[in-house]
């Protein structure tokens, strides 16, 4: 999981106060946030709530959470379209995000890399607006857009001034059942799609180690085809695809819209129950469900590049799994710190790589616990598998974990949990990941609590459960060997 | 009165001494200046050593030494080794790493509010005391070396890379950050260590502190912790010219299907007066997704995905920069349109309405770059370090809005030199190098096998003359015992821009 925060949220009420250092203990130097007042957060939000005519499209509160120093506020209108709201007064900016529940696992064979395309075709022309107005206008009031897909989800995040989230607010909501697909402008992006897979995958060794890798792990199961979808689909790829595609996962039924940053919520919220409440809710396509794959699996990939590469992973439970926190805290003592076991093992004891890693990779139907390593020129990719497997041993084994490595593990996550909220951006896709890609945000309020609870007992028993051989997935990126010159010897025979 | 009190009981507390010493800790070195960006939220602090000698001052022969030192310096320091020291860092959940340019060395680390005081404990060894063992510089060594194998890896990164070289070659700036084989082969462990000697000294040095840090505690650690030497830190030779013409270093990668392209030219220096009107010109190119080279290159032909223009700002030139990664057939094509869109920048200008367009992006654009307190001080002590006044950027709306369209037009015409650019090619060259040498871009090509670097073309570069460059003498960067001070002192900066860690910028320049 990537630690997908708390997050505190200053509200207006609280801003004046929150400069106010106290003292407090060793350890808890300077305290400059008073908790916020839940009960006065739920108040003011009924208030709002209440303000709405009768007859008017009328936003229903969902509900009010504490969130880090703040609130949450989750909405909903009677078309479908969720609404999150997270104020932080002191910014002069608002991060515009919209998420849609469709991602490359919901894909049919034949037609991969739609979801992705369809990020980029949102940009183009609507019923209502020419080609590039979106960017234009964003671009001139001094914002900013981009998008992005994954396996669960599309989102389009903007950010721009305070002054300006009413004109994104209708552009996106224009965009989301207006797009009007050209055959030329799904030609040309699907020109930039395709360059982009060149770019990232087929001239790139680590893009083709992690295609490979995805592959291998997932096999048949919905995460099995590369989100940017395969060379042969793009190419197959027609217009028609796409305005099917559009019919049938773009609507405001299906969007979660979050909202971060400096703004009125009372205001705001009548803008989007203006520009969204008319929309039409669209049917809610069942999502794709499968069970977890089993079995190991090794390739070999000839890479041409400099040095090998190893990607080790296994397969583990859905993102929001009640395991999920302890694996976090395995992840981090396995590979994010220099003083972390493979680190030792693959860096500076004996170093055979130059860089190595781990992430886990959270998703709705199944995470991968993934391990990277770039190799020191010379050195083999089968030599580092082997230091990899002696750790995971040792770890599951003779070398159990320690007070201080499980210490320092939650130090490394508590400090992640709090960088990844320092922006609005980053604190609205934490938001949107959670909601949408487990439709609950009780796992990433539940986060830091859930790792403070992780005990050494648990950190050895998911260990034990899930670094299994069955499920573990090796590619080894090589070098092939070089190729022998023909002998001028041959030639000068011959002439 | 009481809010006093409490502040000072908190600095106290955070530093570890005693009240009432706690501010009036006799200084045994020279205190660095101190610049804070305070945020109460969230509870993280970034902070930010920044040495004013990068690898510029890197010897010529000895191209590596700054970073193969500051990256030995991570490997223990004071009294642990490299595995205590990581251990510490470890156990606190920090990050402590490091950054060398051109200009400068950042060491850069992220810790919880409850840790700082032991972390800067650490980063003050690190700074001040580093090991530099024989070991750990062999280890470094081997690591960088593996860097530059690696570069060949990445088409961007190669290409990046190479421009620079290729632009400024036989020049200070021309010499690569991260070495060559041969150069980091070379450099010794006494000259790692004269390096380090060299550069912490007091007037070298300042430190900035983002998050919930205020003015005061932030010098009283900063006063607890680093106290600096006096030296003279190393000189930097000026660059002095590039040479005329159109010329394109083509990098073979025989089995790839895309090229990276890049092209680029110096122009002036940061504090310039003209650099404001530059950075409006520059998001009209391809600065933004509206953009010139966006539009034609990828909005109507589909031929690359990543399309985009930089200025990589230093304090005695520019450079500026554009790229983009087309399909090797779309190669050339691309080239030519992109070399023709210069040429009617340079000789027509903007309309007023693209001016209009850029001057409300930048002065929005500038509002989101202020949001976070890791950003905003980046981008303040960046400004210091090239010289530009704090005015540049608390003023920066108002200095954009007084460009006008004559002083644009002007700008263009002076500062884009068609006939002068330098490119790089990363792609088939076999395929590509008969097309480019007979495309109407009219470049002089010179191709190179697919590990090649523009350090080994000297004997086959053709010299044709030099073309002097508007080099700027450049501001000394503003260290001094009080930033809050030197601010108020600042003249009000004419043109400055700040252009603050454009990750797409090349590294050819700083």
């Amino acid at each position: 999981m990537k630690w997908w925060l708390l997050c505190a949220l200053l509200t207006l009420t609280y801003a004046a106060q929150a400069a106010e250092p106290r003292a407090a203990g060793k350890g808890h130097a300077m305290q400059l946030h008073k908790p916020v007042d839940l009960h006065t957060a739920e108040v003011a939000a009924k208030a709002r709530e209440a303000a709405f005519p009768e007859g008017a499209v009328r936003p229903k509160l969902l509900g009010v959470l504490p969130f880090g120093a703040g609130v949450v506020e989750q909405w909903q209108l009677p078309n479908g379209l969720q609404v999150v709201l997270a104020v932080d007064a002191q910014v002069p900016v608002v991060a515009v995000q919209s998420w849609l529940g469709v991602g490359s696992a919901d894909e049919i064979a034949g037609k991969t890399g739609l979801a992705h395309l369809f990020e980029h075709l949102m940009f183009k022309s609507t019923k209502e607006r020419p080609a590039g107005t979106l960017d234009r206008v964003l671009e001139q009031m001094g914002g900013s857009a981009n998008a992005a897909t994954s396996l669960d989800y599309t989102f389009f995040q903007e950010t721009v001034p305070s002054t300006h989230v009413a004109t994104v607010l209708n552009m996106e909501a224009d965009r989301l059942v207006n797009l009007d697909l050209t055959a030329a402008a799904f030609r040309s992006e699907l020109s930039v799609v395709r360059n982009e897979r060149r770019e990232v995958v087929d001239n790139d060794p680590d893009g083709q180690i992690e295609e490979t890798m995805s592959e291998l792990a997932w096999g048949k199961h919905p995460y099995g085809h590369p989100v940017i979808g395969t060379e042969k689909d793009l190419a197959a790829l027609t217009v028609a695809d796409a305005r099917q595609f559009y019919q049938t996962y773009y609507a405001a039924g299906k969007t979660v819209l979050v909202l971060v940053g400096g703004f009125d919520p009372g205001a705001l919220l009548q803008e989007v129950a203006q520009h969204y409440g008319a929309l039409p809710q669209g049917s809610v396509p069942t999502r794709p469900s499968a069970v977890l794959p089993t079995g190991s699996a090794q390739r070999a990939l000839a890479i041409d590049a400099g040095a090998e590469r190893l990607a080790v992973a296994w397969r583990l439970p859905p993102g929001d799994h009640a395991d999920m926190a302890a694996l976090d805290v395995l992840t981090e003592i396995l590979a994010n710190g220099d003083s972390t076991r493979l680190a030792h093992a693959l860096l500076y004891e004996q170093p055979l790589a130059s860089h190595a890693s781990a992430d886990l990779n959270d998703a709705r139907l199944g995470s991968l616990l993934q391990i990277h390593a770039t190799l020191l020129p010379g050195k083999q990719a089968k030599e580092a598998l082997a230091r990899v497997d002696a750790a995971v041993k040792a770890l599951v084994g003779p070398q159990p974990v320690t007070a201080g490595e499980l210490t320092a593990a939650k130090n490394r996550l508590k400090m992640a949990h709090f960088s990844a909220l320092t922006s609005v951006d980053g604190r609205a896709e934490q938001l949107g990941h959670f909601l949408v890609g487990y439709g609950s945000l009780q796992p990433l309020l539940r986060f830091s609590a859930d790792v403070e609870a992780v005990m050494l007992a648990d950190v050895q028993r998911v260990a034990q459960k899930y670094l299994v051989a069955d499920q573990r997935i090796v590619v080894l990126g090589e070098m092939p060997p070089p190729k022998v010159a023909r002998k001028r010897a041959t030639a000068a025979t011959k002439g | 009165m009481a809010r006093h009190i409490v502040q000072i009981l908190c600095i106290a507390l955070l530093t570890g001494l005693a009240l009432p010493n706690a501010l009036a800790k006799p200084k045994r070195g020279v205190m660095p200046p101190v610049l804070v960006v305070e945020r109460p939220w969230p509870p993280v602090v970034q902070i930010r050593v920044l040495l004013n000698t990068g690898s510029l001052a890197d010897p010529q022969g000895q191209e590596g030494l700054a970073l193969l030192t500051w990256d030995t310096a991570l490997r223990g320091a004071g009294s642990r080794d490299r595995a205590q020291m990581a251990q510490a860092l470890d156990a606190l959940g920090a990050h402590l790493d490091v950054q060398v340019d051109k200009l400068g060395v950042s060491l850069v680390g992220e810790v919880l509010l409850e840790h700082l005081d032991t972390f800067l404990d650490l980063l003050s060894d690190t700074l001040l005391q580093p090991k530099l063992t024989d070991a750990d510089i062999e280890q470094v060594r081997a690591q960088l070396l593996a860097d530059v194998t690696h570069l060949r890896d990445d088409d961007s990164a190669l290409a990046h890379d190479a421009i620079g070289r290729y632009l400024y070659r036989g020049q200070t700036l021309g010499r690569p950050t991260g070495g060559t084989e041969t150069t980091l082969r070379g450099l010794t462990a006494d000259a790692v260590r004269q390096f380090h000697k060299h550069c912490v000294v007091a007037g070298n040095v300042r430190v900035g502190f983002a998050g919930p840090v205020d003015e005061t505690t932030a010098k009283a650690l900063v006063e607890k912790h680093i106290d600096l030497p006096t030296g003279t830190p190393p000189k930097v030779t000026l660059p002095h010219g590039v040479r005329d013409g159109r010329r394109l270093l083509l990098l073979d990668k025989p089995r790839h299907t895309q090229s990276e392209v890049v092209i680029a030219w110096p122009t002036v220096a940061a504090h310039h007066k003209d650099m404001t009107a530059i950075g409006i010109a520059n998001a009209i190119l391809g600065g933004t997704f509206t953009s010139r080279l966006n539009r034609e290159i990828r909005e109507l032909r589909g031929w690359s995905y990543n399309t985009w223009s930089a200025l990589s700002s230093g304090p005695q030139l520019t450079t500026w920069a554009l790229g983009f990664t087309p399909e090797t057939n779309d190669t050339t094509p691309a080239l030519e349109l992109a070399v023709k869109i210069l040429e009617e920048m340079a000789q027509q200008g903007l309309t007023p309405q693209e001016l209009r367009f850029a001057k409300d992006y930048l002065k929005g654009m500038h509002l989101a770059s202020l949001e976070t307190a890791e950003r905003e001080l980046g981008m303040r002590m960046r400004a210091q370090q090239l010289g530009m006044s704090a005015d540049a950027i608390d003023n920066y709306a108002a200095h954009v809005e007084a460009v006008d369209y004559k002083t644009i037009q002007r700008v263009l015409h002076e500062h884009i030199k068609p006939e002068h650019l330098t490119a790089v090619v990363v792609g088939q060259g076999r395929v590509l190098e008969q097309k480019l040498r007979e495309s109407a871009a009219q470049f002089e090509v010179e191709l190179l096998p697919q590990d090649g670097r523009p350090e080994h073309t000297s004997v086959r570069g053709k010299t044709v003359g030099t073309r002097p460059v508007q080099v700027e003498e450049a501001p000394p960067p503003k260290v001094d015992d009080d930033p809050a001070d030197s601010a108020e002192e600042d003249e009000p900066g004419e043109g400055d821009e700040p252009e603050d860690g454009d990750d797409s910028a090349p590294e050819g320049a700083p």
